[in-house]
C-alpha cells in the first residue's frame, strides 16, 4: 500500500474513528487523538502485510481498541467519574457539558462492554465483526452487548439525552 | 425500543473534534518521522548484511589459504619430528600436529572473520572518511 492511497484511507475513516474513540476515552478528546496517532502509526508501519483494502475500517478499529487498551495498562487510567466532569472543558465546554452525561455512563461500564457497545450502537458492526475486533468470540461480545446495555440503561435512565 | 434510543442516541453523538486537516497533518509529519527512522534502520540493516558477507568471505579464504598449507607443515614437521630425539616432550606435538593446526586454521579464520566484520563496519559508517582519504 502506498503512502499517498494510506492517506486516502486514513481520510476517509478518521472522522468516525475518533469520534468513536472520543466515546471510547469518555470525553477525554487529547487521549483519543493520541490514540488515534498512535493507530494510524501502527497500521502505517503494517500496512505492507495488509492485504485487503476493503477491511480498512475494521483493521483500524481493531488497531484503535488494541491501542487504547495498551494505554489503559501502561497508564492504568484511573479517571473517575468526579474527574469525567472535568474532562475537556477547557477548549470545547459546551460540546463536553452535552455528553456529560452520556460520558459518566461510559466510564462507569467496563472497557470491553463499552467497546461492544460503541461499535454496535454507533458503528453498526455485526456481532461477528465486533468479535473480530476484540479478537473474542461471538458469545462474548453477546455478553459484553448485553450487560453494556442494562448498565447504560441504567446511569443514562435520568439523562436529558435518553428520551426521560 | 430501548435498542432504537441507544442507537438514535449514539447516532446523534458528535463530539466537538480538533479540525480533520490539523490531524490529517499531524499524522503526515508523523509519518515523515516513521519513514526517516525506517529508512535509517534499514541502512543499519543493509550495512551489517554488507559487513557480515565480507566477514564470511575473508574469514573462508584465511581458512583455506591456511588449509591449502597444512600438507607441506605436516611435511615439515615430520621431517623434524625425525631429528627429535624419541624421549623429547616435542614429539607429542609433533603426533598432534594435525588436530592443533586446525584448531589454529578455525581461530586463525575466525579472528580474521571477526576484524573484518568490525573494521568494514566502521568504514561504511563514515563514508565521508573513506572519500576523503581516496581523494588525497
Amino acid at each position: 500500500m502506498t503512502r499517498e492511497l494510506f492517506i486516502s484511507h486514513v481520510e476517509a475513516t478518521q472522522k468516525a474513528f475518533r469520534r468513536f474513540l472520543v466515546a471510547l476515552c469518555c470525553g477525554d478528546a487529547a487521549l483519543a487523538d493520541d490514540v488515534a496517532q498512535e493507530s494510524y502509526i501502527k497500521a502505517y508501519l503494517s500496512c505492507d502485510s495488509f492485504t485487503n483494502p476493503e477491511k480498512f475500517n475494521a483493521w483500524i478499529f481493531k488497531i484503535g481498541y488494541n491501542t487504547f487498551i495498551n494505554h489503559k495498562r501502561s497508564e492504568r487510567l484511573t479517571v473517575g467519574i468526579e474527574d469525567a466532569k472535568d474532562i475537556t472543558a477547557h477548549d470545547n465546554a459546551d460540546s463536553s457539558f452535552a455528553y456529560q452525561d452520556l460520558y459518566e455512563a461510559l466510564n462507569r461500564i467496563p472497557a470491553k462492554e463499552r467497546t461492544s457497545v460503541l461499535l454496535f450502537y454507533m458503528q453498526g458492526y455485526s456481532i461477528k465483526e465486533i468479535a473480530g475486533i476484540q479478537d473474542t468470540t461471538q458469545d462474548a461480545v453477546k455478553q459484553h452487548l448485553s450487560r453494556g446495555r442494562t448498565h447504560l440503561r441504567g446511569y443514562l435512565s435520568n439523562s436529558m439525552h435518553y428520551g426521560r | 425500543m430501548e435498542d432504537d434510543k441507544l442507537k438514535s442516541l449514539f447516532e446523534n453523538f458528535e463530539p466537538e473534534l480538533s479540525s480533520d486537516f490539523q490531524f490529517v497533518n499531524k499524522l503526515q509529519q508523523n509519518l515523515n518521522s516513521v519513514e526517516i527512522i525506517k529508512r535509517h534502520t534499514a541502512e543499519v540493516r543493509a550495512r551489517n548484511r554488507k559487513a557480515v558477507a565480507i566477514a564470511a568471505i575473508v574469514g573462508f579464504i584465511v581458512g583455506f589459504l591456511f588449509s591449502l598449507s597444512l600438507p607441506y607443515m605436516s611435511e615439515a614437521v615430520s621431517n623434524w619430528q625425525l631429528t627429535l630425539p624419541r624421549e623429547s616432550m616435542l614429539n607429542t606435538f609433533a603426533d598432534n600436529f594435525i588436530i592443533i593446526a586446525w584448531l589454529v586454521i578455525g581461530g586463525t579464520s575466525v579472528l580474521a572473520a571477526l576484524n573484518s566484520y568490525e573494521i568494514s563496519l566502521s568504514l561504511m559508517k563514515r563514508p565521508n572518511i573513506s572519500l576523503r582519504l581516496h581523494s588525497r
